[in-house]
């Protein structure tokens, strides 16, 4: 991608903000394009400069990072949020994914994790545990969504709806391009459709979607299991 | 009678009858000596045979008067086996003297039966005497028992009219009874309490009994104001109501205790509360972030491509900056268990899952959440309910022993009731009516307090043996004025 990556920053601690944006600062690839003290500001900002990547932080005053990502996904639904966390166990990450970002990190992360996750993030690829996307899918199984979305569903073709079912096995990108026999290229060119059709901007939000709108089922589940095996 | 004078009486009938046999028999004992002398009758004529029959009419009214009715009769049939052969075979004159006989057996029938007739007259007016002197006697004793209750006793018509009223109602209302009655009890009544009565009363009238003592609040002499526990009673005559009677016991020192029990309580949760909220977000904001910084500006360090740093130091750094990440992890693990954030920023059902896990993993049980999809709840709510359950999964972990553990919220009109079912050994739910407080029980009573000051109510269900299940109901939306904030 020729162009560089648009980050907004938002935590309510200036010198810990700062320490972000030096994090990013010295990638080639990626730019800061603001930053924001609070929940209500990230919003602001957010739907003004339309980034590419909010990088967040969970705890803030005014509206905390969950209440800001549900206002952005419904402002700006291309804008991936990757939520930096105090706590990351299941139960809580769950959350995160269900207001709609697109991935997590601890708070405690090493610069470069953090610059990695932004990465794989833009290029569609996973950034969640296995464990987490399978207890995603079990969850999600206990509600009953109701019928699938026929408008979604007609709206995907066959290979975008097999892509989106390896989606959920947490495959990378690469391996789903050598058990599909495509090329990498066209397979990141495949997610980028899917997203834009879901109206998401990452893998992670295109899995909540999916399960929400009732695309995939306990049988397409059971088909990874054995795929895994 | 005593049997000794019953013996002599006898005696004494027996010995008379043979005596006046004797004499009605002269002309055949004339013959023998000294009784031949002595029991002549001739010179008397027939006026001695009639004096003989007088004589036997006295024996059977002397016998059945002293003796009784059987020997009445009996000396009755005596006398006539004794006069009918003389009047018939040795009178001078058969038809006069057997007319003279019967006369006398008749008029000894009629004393016999004279007798008998006082007896039984005298024998029922002993009986009602006594029957009135018992009668006297419980009437007595009731109005004792009226009088001197230490419960305050009235009735009042259904003009409100108070009837009568024991010494008690003096130490509830202040009144004398005297004073009492003939007011009316509305007098006796904040608008408050009027309210309570009116509906007492429909239902009463309806017919429907009230089996329960209820709560009431009456306006004493002194103006001021007494809580007093009253049992109401309709009163019918002929199946027709016509009054109200009341039972009251005072426990405004009871309220009083209780109603500042609750209050410490109340304000003992909130303090609590309010110091874990702020202690976790000193942690959180200050140190915590502290602790962050100085592990990115290590993390900066190690990572600049440029550095000028030996190896060696950067394997020190990196240590430096994990031990960081160790502290900076263990606070925010102390931050979370003084004021759980999963709660306040992705609500109850998240944060019962977590608790859960955290139990399951500990006691290695199943614990599993089952709910309805829940509205959005007032954080008040989301807050009361999981300290219920925090409590409830402590004493689960430390008495229970229980292999299965079952939370489930549900919707039911308006109110969310949320059950914590186990399946360990349970308890005797009589161990927890008295002093909940002496026992050192105040897991259960802070619960009970929680789920009233959201306007809820908390149930325990226990036996030994059985498990334990606790349900916590609290309406979703609670009145403002009723809500008391802990945030």
């Amino acid at each position: 991608m020729s162009t560089k990556i648009r980050i907004l920053i938002a935590d309510d601690h200036p010198l810990l903000r700062e320490a972000l944006c030096q994090v990013f600062s010295s990638e080639k690839d990626m730019e800061i394009i603001g930053q924001a003290g609070n929940g209500e500001e990230a919003v602001a900002m957010t739907s003004q400069l339309k980034p590419d990547i909010l990088v967040m932080d969970i705890m803030m005053p005014k509206f905390d990072g969950l209440e800001a990502s549900r206002q952005i996904k419904k402002i700006a639904p291309n804008t991936a949020i990757l939520i930096l966390t105090a706590y990351d166990d299941d139960n809580y990450v769950l959350g995160l994914l269900e207001a709609g970002a697109a991935g997590y990190l601890m708070k405690s992360a090493r610069g470069h994790d953090l610059v990695e996750a932004v990465r794989a993030i833009r290029s569609g690829e996973s950034v969640l545990h296995p464990k987490i996307i399978e207890k995603l899918l079990k969850q999600a199984m206990i509600k009953p969504s109701g019928p699938p979305d026929r408008k979604m569903k007609d709206l995907l073709s066959d290979r975008e709806m097999e892509m989106l079912k390896l989606l959920a096995t947490g495959m990378s990108n690469k391996e789903i391009a050598d058990k599909l026999y495509l090329s990498l290229r066209t397979v990141k060119a495949h997610m980028s459709n899917i997203f834009t059709k879901m109206n998401v901007a990452s893998r992670s939000e295109a899995l909540v979607e999916s399960l929400r709108k009732g695309l995939l089922t306990l049988d397409d589940i059971k088909e990874h299991d054995s795929i895994a095996k | 009678m005593s049997n000794r004078w019953r013996i002599f009486h006898i005696c004494a009938l027996v010995l008379i009858f043979i005596i006046l046999s004797a004499f009605l028999y002269d002309k055949l004992l004339a013959g023998l000596p000294i009784i031949g002398q002595l029991t002549t009758l001739s010179s008397l004529g027939t006026l001695g045979y009639r004096i003989v029959r007088f004589a036997y009419i006295l024996l059977i009214v002397y016998a059945s008067w002293m003796i009784g009715v059987k020997s009445g009769i009996a000396t009755l049939i005596a006398s006539a086996l004794a006069m009918l052969p003389q009047a018939i075979f040795l009178s001078s004159d058969p038809v006069d003297s057997v007319i003279g006989s019967l006369a006398a057996l008749a008029i000894g029938g009629l004393g016999i039966a004279l007798i008998q007739l006082r007896r039984g007259w005298r024998r029922q007016r002993q009986k009602l005497r006594g029957i009135s002197v018992a009668l006297r006697t419980s009437q007595e004793s009731y109005e004792e028992l009226f009088t001197n209750a230490s419960d305050a006793i009235w009735v009042h018509d259904l003009a409100g009219k108070i009837v009568i009223a024991n010494n008690a109602c003096e130490k509830v209302s202040g009144y004398l009874p005297e004073e009492l009655i003939g007011k009316s009890v509305a007098q006796l009544m904040s608008r408050e309490a009027l309210v309570i009565a009116r509906e007492v009363r429909t239902k009463l009238m309806k017919g429907q009994a009230i089996d329960q003592r209820y709560d009431q609040r009456i306006i004493k002499k002194d103006g001021t104001e007494a809580v007093v526990e009253l049992f109401t009673r309709l009163i019918r005559s002929d199946g027709k109501p016509i009054g109200f009677q009341n039972i009251a016991r005072d426990v405004t020192e009871e309220r009083r205790l209780r109603d500042n029990l609750r209050l410490q309580i109340h304000n003992t949760l909130m303090a609590q509360e309010e110091e874990r909220k702020r202690i976790a977000r000193e942690l959180h904001d200050d140190i915590a972030q502290s602790i962050l910084l100085l592990s990115r500006e290590l993390d900066m360090l190690i990572s600049q491509s440029d550095s000028k740093i030996p190896e060696d130091s950067i394997l020190e750094l990196e240590h430096i900056e994990s031990i960081a990440n160790n502290a900076y992890k263990s606070l925010q693990r102390y931050a979370r268990d003084l004021r759980p954030s999963i709660l306040d920023q992705m609500g109850l059902l998240a944060a019962l899952n977590w608790l859960t896990e955290e139990l399951g993993k500990e006691l290695k049980i199943q614990v599993l959440v089952k709910s309805d999809n829940l509205p959005a709840l007032p954080s008040e709510l989301e807050l009361a309910m999981f300290r219920i359950a925090q409590e409830a999964l402590n004493n689960i972990r430390k008495h229970a022993h229980a292999s299965n553990v079952n939370i489930s919220l549900k919707i039911m009109s308006n109110n969310l009731r949320m059950s914590i079912t186990d399946d360990g050994k349970g308890f005797s739910t009589s161990k927890l009516t008295g002093d909940l407080v002496k026992q050192g029980k105040l897991g259960v009573l802070g619960m009970e307090e929680r789920a009233r000051l959201i306007g809820g109510s908390l149930q325990i269900k226990s036996a030994p043996g059985k498990g334990t299940t606790v349900i916590a109901r609290a309406p979703i939306w609670t009145r403002q004025k009723e809500l008391v904030s802990f945030i």
